[in-house]
């Protein structure tokens, strides 16, 4: 908890104009977004002097986007702030020590002894370069042990980048101060686990909100909201992006405001903020630097859930071997259904129970955000036992820039129970007809047919159908 | 060249509310095999490169642990979890108590990190005197690091093991929150206290399991015995002991990007300092031995390196592993638990069909451009294939996971390999064909004699004619199958010496070759152009 107090002190080490930046009464406050960003808010306890002071802060995210940072507090104004990104090296240090002087003590490798000779740095260019009284030396060119002792650190080096804030202060004393700024290597997304009952069509949900820090900063006891949806970023920050991203941040505050006022904030519910959906975490939490940590946000039970085989051709061609039908699990978000809730971009994790009545993994795949009431399809893989084989029996031409195919989709089934498989064929162009076909067709859009085939337990199924289409 | 060491003065700090699970009472593994690639590929797998052990299989891991709550609220660390594991996989059942949080982290105790969370402390700086052996100590305050470390000593500033002097840092303690091994940790808030058997799961990465096959062809040429092996890898650094094992026959929607376990923003010693050297090395490297000692510092995340062969590989006997349905997968489960080692590789028994029927055919797949043009095509060996079904009634009808088949003969020289071949996944009532190779004694010579366009009203036709001639030059009789793709718009076979049947997509003729026979094919193909 005293990082903060040894950073002050060397803070004040470092420069006399450096000045208090208290650790009590701070208060962290973090937004965090899909696609690596957040903004922290960190309102601190200040003790200003009236007039110039320099502000050192040492604890800000190490991914800080420096041109995006801002300090507000009553009675002051910004005079200048500077982001130092010159690390503190060994080597750097010896480069800003050209032409000043050092102290050199060599060690002799026999006896121990100490010897200590003042030098001037002449050069540091492939090894360093000291005049020491009227001779030219190479430092350790005789291999002989030899410290050097700078006086002090270098100005602008610094262990890690710092932002320092020159500002103005009308009156002394200690008020809080905001620190606002945009920083990388925060993101989150969610991760759902769905158990799904095939028998009882239904599926149990959890969603996770799975947050990852990468910042090189840990964030103590922060108050934490989450944004889903896109938003617009430029990478190469300007004015005019973090004007928006404070606007925006007044909003959400407002918001804020007007949610406590209504009923009761439910851990987990979200708001939604203009074109975006806001989850708070429930609880102030501590995000530490390489940490991942997941908070639960949906918990459904019972969500009508069903499972459907498909195979999609985008065009009429042969396969030498038979393809796998997709396995896809099918569900809704409505309220309805039993989920009501719009889903965060993220991962879904599908189980089912085996035997022993213990989950096991059948798949993955990934959504987009998806608003409430949507019908989403999760593939989970491919049915070993069902299969598909395309055959392209015959192509003919049909006039000028038209063609003839005859398809047949061989279905198997090496399952004991009965089934359907949902076949789509695409590559239909100007003017598709369908000229005949062994089952009846639906037409999901201009240039795609479908066909749900029915196949018997331990049996085959042979959907054959004749197309022309304009090109 | 050596450069400082660090010795750490560790102070176990566990903050008190910490419920510890040292260990789980028992785990199940199920392996699913590395298979969002596609194509298995056992050059892949194996190319021992240190990316691969995570890039590898996925494993689900299940574990009972045993948990002693306290009412309220605590975090229960659960130590022992697979090192590769997935942590956003990561679910309890079976505890009475609500999840605030889950953790992961990964914020690792290396030097580097030791060094970067250590500036402004105070640390003591040792020297041993070479030559006298006798060590000096001094306080210090640390400045900066790990990339080069400058050190304030009594008011002035010096850089670490840049004297040339065996220099050590002495930290007093290990700054809070690294850890020697990732952590997972969930916190939770329990209404009352109790002791309670949970199941956690979760995926990881780094083990694997392929199924190999090997097919030994009977005396008779008309049946061969089928054996199927399922082969468990564990890249991983963890052992599994006496672990009730499964694996996952089918191929399932995976996401590698982003069921990975995460990886830490490595923050690395590395002895940055200013140039040194004699004058006769000025031109050359003079960091090139930092350099070296540097790289080999490299810290892999979570499975360590895989340096391409396994430490042990354990063939169990040949009890056959349970197969069963697992939603649209097939589970086979090993008979017995078993012990999985780090870095081991076992096989266990899942297939033994005796007498399967199989059909030796020799076919020809003819590739229409290689003959166009060609005044001499020259005569081309077929292919042995050797064509099963996979029915019970010709002694299979079991699913065939994919996997690598090893086909072995008998000769007169004794057991050879005659090929090996890939399988995809098969389920029970469908066709499988293996290609051998080609074989000597069969060949084909196709040979255009005709090439000419036919003029209609409103398009042009082109017309191909082929001759081909065959012979078999076995000493037995001899299926031959000739296959011309049936490809392109209006394709139709006008005239042929023999009639043909069309499968797949492509016009098929065949032949029944006595010992030393020959014959001819002729036919044209039309279509528009």
């Amino acid at each position: 908890m005293n990082r903060y107090g040894i950073g002050l002190a060397i803070a004040l080490a470092l420069s006399g104009q450096v000045f208090a930046a208290g650790t009590d009464g701070q208060r962290l406050a973090l937004t965090i977004y899909n696609r690596d960003l957040a903004l922290v808010q960190d309102v601190r306890s200040l003790d200003f002097t009236a007039g110039r002071s320099r502000l050192e802060f040492k604890d800000v995210s190490a991914s800080i986007r420096p041109e995006t940072v801002t300090l507000a507090a009553t009675g002051i104004d910004i005079v200048e702030q500077n982001f130092d990104f010159d690390l503190l090296t060994p080597e750097k240090m010896m480069e800003k020590a050209v032409g000043k002087q050092v102290q050199i003590v060599r060690t002799n490798p026999g006896n121990g002894a100490e010897v200590t000779e003042t030098a001037t740095v002449l050069s540091v260019n492939n090894g360093v370069v000291l005049k020491i009284g009227d001779r030219i030396e190479v430092l350790r060119a005789d291999g002989a042990p030899t410290r050097v002792i700078f006086d002090k650190v270098p100005e602008n080096l610094r262990a890690r980048p710092t932002l320092s804030i020159n500002v103005q202060s009308n009156a002394a004393g200690r008020r809080d101060a905001t620190l606002s700024y945009l920083t990388t290597g925060l993101s989150w997304k969610a991760d759902y686990v769905a158990l799904f009952d095939e028998k009882a069509a239904k599926l149990d949900m959890q969603g996770w909100v799975t947050l990852t820090n990468k910042s090189g900063t840990t964030y103590d006891d922060a108050v934490t909201q989450l944004i889903a949806g896109d938003i617009n970023i430029v990478r190469a920050a300007d004015d005019w992006q973090y004007q928006q991203y404070m606007q925006q941040q007044q909003y959400m505050q407002q918001q804020r405001a007007l949610a406590a006022r209504s009923a009761g904030t439910e851990s987990g519910a979200r708001r939604p903020l203009a074109d975006y959906y806001v989850y708070p975490l429930p609880e102030r939490t501590t995000i530490a630097d390489n940490q991942t940590k997941q908070v639960g946000f949906i918990d459904a039970h019972g969500v009508a859930a069903r499972k459907v085989y498909e195979y999609y051709a985008d065009w009429f061609s042969t396969l030498n071997d038979p393809a796998h039908a997709s396995v896809v699990v099918r569900f809704s978000n409505s309220s309805r259904g039993g989920l009501g809730a719009q889903l965060p971009a993220g991962m879904v994790r599908v189980y089912v129970r085996d035997t022993d009545g213990k989950p096991r993994f059948v798949g993955e795949n990934r959504i987009e955000h998806i608003p409430q009431g949507s019908e989403i399809s999760v593939k989970t893989g491919e049915a070993f036992d069902v299969t598909v084989q395309p055959t392209l029996e015959k192509q003919d031409r049909a006039g000028f820039w038209r063609s003839r195919y005859s398809m047949e989709y061989l279905v198997r089934n090496a399952r004991s129970q009965a089934t359907t498989v949902e076949i789509r064929q695409g590559g239909l162009w100007r003017e598709g007809t369908v000229l005949e076909e062994s089952i009846k067709s639906t037409r999901p859009d201009a240039y795609t047919l479908q066909w749900s085939v029915p196949v018997a337990a331990n049996g085959e199924t042979k959907l054959t159908f004749t197309v022309e289409t304009g090109w | 060249m050596r450069y400082a060491a660090l010795a750490l003065l560790l102070a176990s700090v566990a903050a008190t509310a910490d419920v510890v699970s040292p260990a789980p009472d028992s785990v199940r593994v199920t392996l699913y095999g590395n298979q969002a690639a596609g194509q298995y590929d056992e050059e892949e797998a194996y190319d021992g490169d240190d990316d691969d052990a995570t890039a590898g299989g996925l494993v689900m891991v299940s574990e009972t642990r045993t948990i002693d709550l306290p009412a309220g609220t605590s975090k229960i660390v659960f130590r022992g979890v697979a090192d590769a594991i997935v942590p956003q996989t990561a679910g309890i059942e079976g505890l009475p108590a609500a999840i605030i949080e889950s953790n992961f982290d990964y914020d690792l105790l290396t030097p580097g990190a030791v060094i970067a969370k250590s500036h402004g402390e105070r640390v003591r700086l040792v020297r041993t005197d070479r030559a006298t052996g006798r060590t000096t100590e001094r306080e210090a305050i640390l400045r900066s690091g790990p990339q080069g470390v400058v050190l304030e000593i009594d008011d002035k500033i010096e850089a670490l093991d840049c004297s040339g002097l065996d220099e050590k840092l002495v930290f007093a303690r290990v700054p809070p929150g690294l850890a020697a091994e990732p952590q997972l940790s969930m916190t939770v808030r329990a209404e009352a206290p109790g002791k309670h058997t949970v199941q956690l799961s979760y995926l990881a990465l780094g083990m694997d399991w392929s199924a190999d096959y090997i097919a030994r062809i009977g005396p008779d040429d008309e049946t061969l015995d089928l054996s199927g092996w399922i082969t468990l890898v564990n890249r991983s650094g963890t052992t599994f002991a006496n672990t009730p094992a499964e694996v996952v026959a089918g191929q399932l929607a995976r996401d590698e990007e982003e069921t990975q376990p995460p990886g830490p923003t490595q923050v690395e010693e590395s002895a940055s300092c200013w140039p040194i050297g004699r004058f006769e090395k000025m031109l050359a490297q003079p960091m090139a031995a930092r350099v070296v000692g540097n790289v080999a510092r490299r810290e892999v995340f979570g499975v360590q390196s895989f340096s391409g062969d396994l430490s042990e590989v354990v063939v169990t006997g040949s009890r056959l592993a349970d197969m069963r349905e697992l939603g649209d997968y097939k589970l086979y489960a090993v008979p017995e638990p078993t012990t999985l080692a780090a870095r081991q590789s076992k096989q266990v028994a899942f297939l033994s069909q005796s007498r399967v029927a199989f059909a030796r055919i020799y076919m020809f797949r003819v590739d229409e451009d290689s003959i166009r043009g060609q005044k001499d095509f020259g005569s081309r060996p077929a292919t042995t294939l050797l064509r099963m079904q996979n029915k019970e009634s010709d002694g299979l009808g079991k699913p065939l996971p994919r996997g690598t088949v090893s086909i072995m003969e008998t000769g007169p020289g004794g057991t050879v390999l005659a090929g090996q071949d890939r399988l995809d996944d098969t389920p029970v009532g469908l066709p499988v064909e293996l290609e051998l190779g080609t074989a000597m004694d069969v060949w084909i010579e196709p040979r255009v004699t005709e090439e000419r366009t036919i003029e209609r009203h409103d398009h042009d036709e082109e017309r191909l004619s082929v001759e081909v001639r065959l012979g078999n030059d076995k000493p037995v009789p001899i299926t031959l199958e000739y296959r011309q793709p049936a490809e392109g718009e209006g394709f139709r076979i006008v005239s042929e010496s023999r009639s043909h049947t069309l499968k797949e997509g492509t016009v098929r003729w065949t032949f029944r070759l006595k010992p030393g026979a020959r014959t001819v094919l002729r036919y044209s193909m039309q279509r528009s152009e």
